[in-house]
């Protein structure tokens, strides 16, 4: 058995370079991804970038035109051939709940395990609604519940029938900010305590860095970069990934070394090669915290824009060549500046992430 | 020649890729709704396909001698019921919906109750009470001592008369709607015009009555449309409009092709009128802010203007509905010449052919309301849109779009049999339950397809996908999810088109079996006989199951006052 056989086989969903479309729309191009058992996988992009799509045609409502999906090694979809979403074994919790209404709460748990005899499939829904902590509520209907415990249910229904993945299409978006920031890791914690795998679609990124193991930046119907939260966020794969994720800007520069480069703010040096060619123009991805004001720095900002958030300030600031950057500094500091002022600021940036102009 | 060949083959090839790629996109449920499709249209068809069949010798005698008054009796019709349904339903929206006053719910649902009498029942009941012989002129007479000629009467055998019978059914079309329209607009609308300066009373004619006038003039089509159609009324007050001259060219001169060629001229002032109605709610909801805000602070009415507007808003109920219902329900009782058995034969045909059609609208609403679901594509979506548009036909032009092709195939099968197999078969089709229930079929369709549609809409789409992920096929699912859901919009349609039918009369005089009667077409005939007393217990029976509609829409316009109940009344 080689090295590459035993990889397909702890991968359990394989998306090898798929298409999905409508008649001349094309909506997916050549996507591939692995997740791994037990992973949380978060399918992170702007609106109609195809994050929808492609969790639908994993579940398996809507077919591929190349490419093959694999579960557990064996093809799911292919083009011409898909097997029905109900012979996949593949669990989906989606944004407008959709929880049967004339069904009570534990018949909704209940629904995908009906061929279970009695005795196990009630220990199944206890067990389940102990799982999302709502045990007293076994009886209710779903409109007599709250919309984070209607979310709660209808995962333990996803979950019932012990699905090998689950999908999640923005399952918090219907809910408030403060109910989202207590749910995200409830979620988390009860499909690692189903060792669940799951993939999950979101547009907010402080949502997918709370759950996901993995995230696959998407854009246009092209996965950017697939990869941990940490990596996407200081190492972007692409221009996309970098202005996507994250607060920042881009200066124009030119490598002067193989480790530095010269940019309107000066010299500046990364501990690793940067792998670029000397004196080719690239652009530099200058973060909101790698902007810091110093007194005895040599080059100014001005402020074009202000934004108070509480805790701290940004800033809008103009260099003097007209490009821009955007800085941070606490509320507390003793330091406030309005639109109009300049101030001195400095670059410290550790690792160079470089793009080609 | 070359390049033509080559392009065909581009083409052929072109086609099978699109094939290929979208082989999902057709199945047999959607080859079942463009059958369908193509079946209902077939009246539709028919009768504007006569057009191009030349102009004959009646229709030269038509254009001669009636037809100016066909058109001019119909639009004067038209312009009258317009002028009574506005001048009833537009203030009684208005009180219903601004206003806060004692008695304003019993008000708002008792304004619905005259649709439950059809046109002509209305018509039979105050020609009684108010024709020479009946107790309003008779008592003129005995009290004042004048005789017949000595002094003036309004003639209820007219066209104002039958303006004003049509006007009193009609009006809630108008009601309805428009009440929607001023529920749905915005507070904050109506709030931005005060403080500009406007009064409440001229922001209600510069700002909501404006806001209001697509709704309004939705409801002013469906009233005309129901006006164009209407056949009993204007047939027994003697007025000559395109439905009765259909109905004369094709029984008394016997001219199948003009009166399908008078039925197209109809079916194109119809289609006008489809035409304004579709555009109005169009442009209706671009008129209506559909958010919900905080209820808009209703004007309270002191006594004295309650008493006026209980005065006002009363009398089309009065008239519309109570008077005739309190004078039926006497003389069925007192005065009809009631046989029991006779009359409960009658009301066993009406009642099974009612249910029959109920029955058949529903499973094919059913079947046309899944096709969309599951595969929607351009094809399947105008399938449903055709099978839908006869809501919109007279049941005159519907029967004549029916009679003739089958009486065409029954004596294309009479020949066949004859010449093969010697046996005389009859009139198989034309003559039979068949042509009735496949004209019902095609006129309330549409009913059914809107109970049906709206209750399947309820149902979200991940509903489904979440059924189906948890191990269910699509049958599963309908039986498991959608009948348990769908279960009262289902008894809503059965129950609609049930009424709808029974209330029926064009197309029913026109296509029943010979010797075949049903309540409308019985009380029909009485009352041509001037037997109007004798006809009150049909009447009655018609109006009184007329009424289980009424009292679903009374209860879900209390609820919810959207456009999409008002979507589903077109055909009380």
């Amino acid at each position: 058995m080689n090295a590459a056989q035993q990889l397909t086989e702890e991968n359990l969903l394989e998306l090898q370079s798929i298409c999905v479309g409508y008649g001349q729309q094309i909506i997916l191009s050549n996507v591939s991804l692995n997740i791994e058992k037990g992973e949380i996988g978060c399918l992170l992009g702007p609106s109609g970038c195809g994050k929808s799509t492609l969790l639908r045609a994993i579940a398996g409502f809507e077919p591929v035109r190349q490419g093959v999906i694999k579960l557990s090694a064996r093809s799911i979809s292919e083009p011409l051939s898909t097997l029905a979403p109900e012979h996949r074994n593949i669990g989906m919790v989606f944004q407008d709940v959709a929880l049967f209404p004339h069904l009570s709460i534990e018949q909704n748990i209940a629904f995908g395990i009906k061929q279970l005899a009695l005795a196990p499939r009630r220990e199944r829904v206890t067990q389940l609604l102990e799982l999302v902590g709502l045990s007293d509520y076994a009886k209710r209907y779903p409109h007599e519940l709250s919309g984070g415990q209607q979310q709660r249910i209808a995962l333990a229904r996803a979950l019932a029938p012990k699905p090998k993945l689950i999908l999640l299409d923005e399952p918090f978006s219907g809910l408030d900010a403060k109910l989202r920031e207590s749910l995200v890791p409830q979620v988390r914690d009860i499909l690692k305590q189903e060792q669940v795998s799951a993939l999950m679609v979101s547009h907010d990124q402080a949502e997918a860095f709370a759950i996901a193991d993995k995230i696959a930046v998407m854009d246009k119907g092209k996965i950017h970069q697939w990869d941990n939260a940490y990596n996407s966020y200081h190492r972007p794969a692409t221009k996309f990934v970098a202005s996507f994720i994250g607060k920042s800007k881009f200066l124009a520069a030119t490598t002067l070394c193989a480790r530095c480069i010269e940019t309107p703010l000066g010299k500046l040096e990364s501990k690793t090669p940067h792998g670029y060619a000397i004196g080719e123009n690239v652009e530099v991805l200058v973060r909101l915290d790698d902007v810091q004001h110093d007194p005895a720095a040599l080059h100014f900002g001005t402020v074009t824009q202000k934004n108070f958030h509480g805790s701290y300030f940004t800033y809008e600031l103009t260099l003097a060549d007209g490009s821009q950057l955007l800085c941070s500094t606490p509320a507390h500091y003793n330091f406030k500046h309005d639109i109009g002022d300049q101030f001195r600021i400095k670059l410290s940036i550790e690792h160079l992430v470089l793009f080609s102009r | 020649m070359l390049s033509l060949a080559s392009f065909l083959q581009q083409l052929i090839i072109r086609l099978m890729i699109a094939k290929a790629l979208n082989y999902k996109t057709f199945n047999w449920l959607s080859g079942c709704a463009l059958l369908i499709a193509v079946t209902l249209s077939l009246p539709i068809f028919v009768v504007s396909s006569s057009v191009f069949s030349g102009l004959g010798p009646t229709w030269v005698h038509l254009a001669d001698t009636v037809l100016s008054d066909y058109v001019s009796n119909s639009f004067l019709l038209l312009l009258g019921v317009a002028a009574g349904t506005l001048l009833l339903g537009v203030p009684a929206a208005w009180f219903t919906s601004v206003c806060e006053f004692r008695g304003k719910v019993l008000l708002t649902w008792m304004f619905l109750l005259p649709l439950a009498f059809p046109a002509y029942i209305v018509a039979y009941t105050y020609t009684g009470l108010l024709d020479f012989a009946g107790p309003v002129q008779s008592f003129i007479r005995e009290f004042s001592g004048l005789k017949y000629g000595e002094y003036w009467f309004f003639e209820i055998r007219s066209l104002p008369g039958a303006a004003i019978m049509l006007t009193l059914v009609l009006y809630p079309y108008v009601y309805l709607l428009t009440r929607a329209a001023f529920l749905q607009q915005s507070t904050n609308s109506l709030e931005v015009c005060r403080t500009l300066g406007y009064s409440r009373y001229r922001a209600f004619f510069h700002l909501s009555l404006p806001m209001a006038r697509p709704a309004i003039i939705a409801g002013l089509t469906l009233a005309l449309m129901e006006t164009l159609a209407d056949y009993g009324t204007v047939q027994f007050f003697g007025i000559s409009t395109f439905t009765t001259g259909i109905f004369r060219t094709f029984y008394g001169l016997g001219d199948s092709t003009a009166a399908a060629q008078l039925a197209s001229l109809l079916l194109s002032f119809v289609a006008m009128l489809i035409i304004l109605e579709r555009y109005s709610r169009r442009q209706n909801r671009y008129h209506s802010n559909s958010e919900q805000r905080a209820a808009p602070a209703l004007i309270k009415l002191s006594k004295t203007n309650t008493c006026y507007v209980w005065l006002i808003c009363f009398s089309p109920i009065l008239f519309g509905f109570l008077l005739p219902a309190a004078v039926l329900l006497y003389w069925s009782v007192c005065e009809a010449v009631f046989e029991a058995s006779a009359f409960f034969s009658l009301a066993w045909n009406s009642f099974y052919l009612a249910i029959s059609a109920a029955v058949i609208a529903v499973l094919l609403s059913l079947l046309l309301a899944y096709a969309r679901r599951l595969k929607s594509n351009p094809l399947v979506n105008s399938a449903v849109t055709i099978s839908g548009l006869g809501y919109a036909l007279p049941g005159t032009i519907i029967a004549i779009g029916i009679l003739i092709p089958l009486a065409w195939l029954d004596h294309r099968l009479i020949d066949l049999f004859e010449s093969f197999f010697d046996i005389e078969i009859g009139l198989l089709l034309s003559g039979s339950l068949f042509a009735l229930l496949f004209a019902y079929t095609v006129r309330f369709l549409a009913v059914s397809m809107g109970a049906v549609q709206t209750g399947l809409d309820k149902i979200k789409p991940n509903i489904d996908n979440a059924a189906r992920s948890l191990g269910n096929n699509n049958l599963k699912v309908l039986q498991l999810v959608h009948v348990p859901l769908m279960r009262s919009s289902l008894l809503t349609a059965l129950l609609i088109v049930f009424v709808d039918v029974l209330k029926e009369f064009p197309a029913t005089l026109i296509l029943r079996p010979f010797n075949f009667n049903t309540l409308a077409v019985h009380a029909f005939e009485l009352a041509s006989d001037e037997r109007l007393m004798d006809a009150a217990p049909a009447s009655l029976m018609i109006v009184a199951v007329g009424l289980l509609p009424v009292i679903l829409l009374s209860r879900s316009i209390s609820k919810r006052p959207a456009m999409s109940v008002s979507k589903g009344i077109k055909q009380q």
